[in-house]
């Protein structure tokens, strides 16, 4: 390790030592709980909002001599729905639960109204939403319609998106001002200690190296205070959502696949807020260094 | 010869309506040594961050190793800072390095042979006789040693040009008699040496004087 090294260690470590190290913890903490959080929301909503473009509603109205579809008519269909390769799920909507949402007394009530055959199907996939000809063909000319979900979660959709910007927001925020903090920390420094660097630069260090070695010397400072900021955050997290209960899965033991996933989009994102810092720092003293290279004049 | 410095009707200032020193010319060949006299104030200091290249001229032209010193040319003023040895009023030491790592560094940002480090540092302390002081942490000398830490440092490198801005002000008779004497036997190497100073009688022949009291604001 060179002297000059030395010395930029010395003004960060031994000088600054406990508030950058305590600072790095509560900032990346904060920081990473709000990604985490975006990451738990983004991968629950995903699923949340798959599944339910899945979902549609299948309502077979009855012949117009007819009160409801016949009991043989209604086990062919429900039979040719389940045998159908792009249909997952097959339920029908029976009379009870028909009682509950119109709000009826006795389910006797129900026996005189022309009431339609109601099945919720859940697709395979969400672009293919169609029933098949068999079941078609045994409909007849009996009114049928299939209601996709998709076509009533535009709003859902909308709200999601908004509360994902909004996490993504004040979590780049905090980033923002975790940045401007270092950078006021360097200034402060370099400002008590300018006349070290005003003599190396004198002697010919190049502004770019001196930039490089603090950078790193910083990022050396902050990385601890990082990853415990990271590791605490996600078992404050796993704390919060078991104790409340939240179906965000982010981090899924249950689910290998889903488990190693979720790691590795934690650890591109630590590469990559480590490298930005790494960037907004190496600028930053650069151009720290590259103002006063020359005594300023009017 | 070429001129190691060649400075052109240099008007100094640090605002553009206001300059503290005018119509200075200077040329300097290698192997000579240049005085610059003046009262305090006059801009003795000013001139020195010139001629480090720290500060722009607001008029003129100024050629260090025959290349122009401009705004645009920061890359090359690096490199020509290299080959010069800077000694600063009040010059900065690291006080709890050593002797020897204080001077170290100018070598380190020389980018020599680490090798060869501990020869040429134990040299240049036994040339300016500290060498005994070596493993000594700064801030345990006297300012006449820092003073000798100070020129140990900048000759290390072994610089084409020295500049030192009134590097013996602190210092009593005896160690300012030798720390001048060490200079100017520099010269005699091929050494450029520029030196301010408002209290230094040099009597040598082939000093080169300035008078900084004729180009002042005060004319």
């Amino acid at each position: 390790m060179t002297n000059i090294v030395k010395v930029f260690q010395d003004f960060f470590f031994n000088q600054e030592r406990k508030f950058l190290s305590l600072f790095s913890f509560f900032l990346m903490s904060l920081i990473s709980l709000h990604f985490l959080v975006f990451f738990s929301f983004f991968s629950f909503s995903s699923k949340w909002i798959e599944n339910e473009s899945r979902m549609s509603f299948f309502e077979i109205k009855p012949g117009e001599d007819e009160l409801k579809i016949p009991e043989e008519l209604e086990t062919s269909i429900i039979y040719y729905l389940n045998k159908d390769i792009n249909i997952k799920k097959v339920k029908k909507i029976d009379n009870y639960e028909i009682q509950e949402f119109l709000n009826l007394d006795r389910i006797n009530e129900l026996l005189n109204i022309r009431l339609p055959l109601f099945i919720t199907l859940e697709f395979k996939k969400d672009k293919i939403k169609k029933v098949s000809s068999d079941v078609v063909n045994l409909i007849g000319k009996r009114n049928h319609e299939l209601y996709s979900h998709t076509d009533h979660l535009t709003d859902v959709i909308n709200l999601i998106n908004k509360i994902k910007v909004f996490i993504l927001i004040t979590g780049s925020l905090l980033f923002l001002i975790f940045i401007f903090f270092l950078s006021l920390i360097i200034k402060t420094t370099f400002n008590n200690n300018y006349k070290f660097l005003e003599i190396i630069e004198l002697m010919g260090a190049s502004s770019k190296l001196i930039s490089l070695n603090v950078s790193i010397i910083l990022i050396k400072k902050i990385m601890p205070g990082i990853l415990f900021g990271i590791v605490s955050s996600i078992l404050i997290l796993l704390g919060v959502l078991k104790l409340f209960d939240i179906p965000f899965g982010f981090i899924n033991f249950y689910s290998l696949r889903e488990f190693s996933t979720n790691l590795i989009i934690l650890g591109l994102f630590l590469i990559v807020g480590i490298i930005t810092v790494f960037l907004c720092l190496y600028f930053f003293i650069l151009n720290f260094l590259e103002k006063r290279f020359f005594v300023e004049t009017e | 010869m070429k001129s190691i410095i060649d400075v052109k009707d240099v008007f100094l200032g640090y605002t553009k309506d206001s300059f503290i020193l005018k119509n200075i010319n200077i040329a300097l060949k290698k192997g000579q040594f240049c005085f610059i006299l003046g009262k305090n104030g006059v801009g003795k200091t000013t001139l020195i961050k010139f001629l480090c290249m720290k500060l722009l001229p607001l008029k003129g032209e100024y050629f260090i190793f025959s290349e122009k010193v401009e705004k645009k040319n920061k890359m090359s003023i690096q490199r020509i800072r290299k080959k010069i040895g800077v000694i600063q009023q009040n010059s900065y030491l690291i006080p709890y390095l050593s002797v020897y790592q204080n001077v170290q560094i100018a070598l380190e940002i020389q980018n020599d042979d680490k090798s060869q480090f501990f020869d040429k540092i134990s040299q240049i302390l036994n040339w300016v006789g500290i060498e005994h002081k070596m493993d000594h942490k700064v801030q345990s000398l006297s300012s006449g040693e820092k003073q000798k830490v100070i020129l140990a440092r900048t000759v290390v490198s072994n610089p084409d040009l020295i500049i030192a801005d009134e590097p013996t002000l602190s210092l009593d008779k005896k160690t300012k008699d030798k720390f001048l004497f060490l200079l100017k036997s520099l010269t005699r190497q091929g050494t450029t040496v520029v030196l301010t100073g408002s209290n230094i009688s040099i009597k040598d022949e082939g000093t080169i004087i300035l008078d900084l009291d004729r180009h002042s604001k005060y004319d």
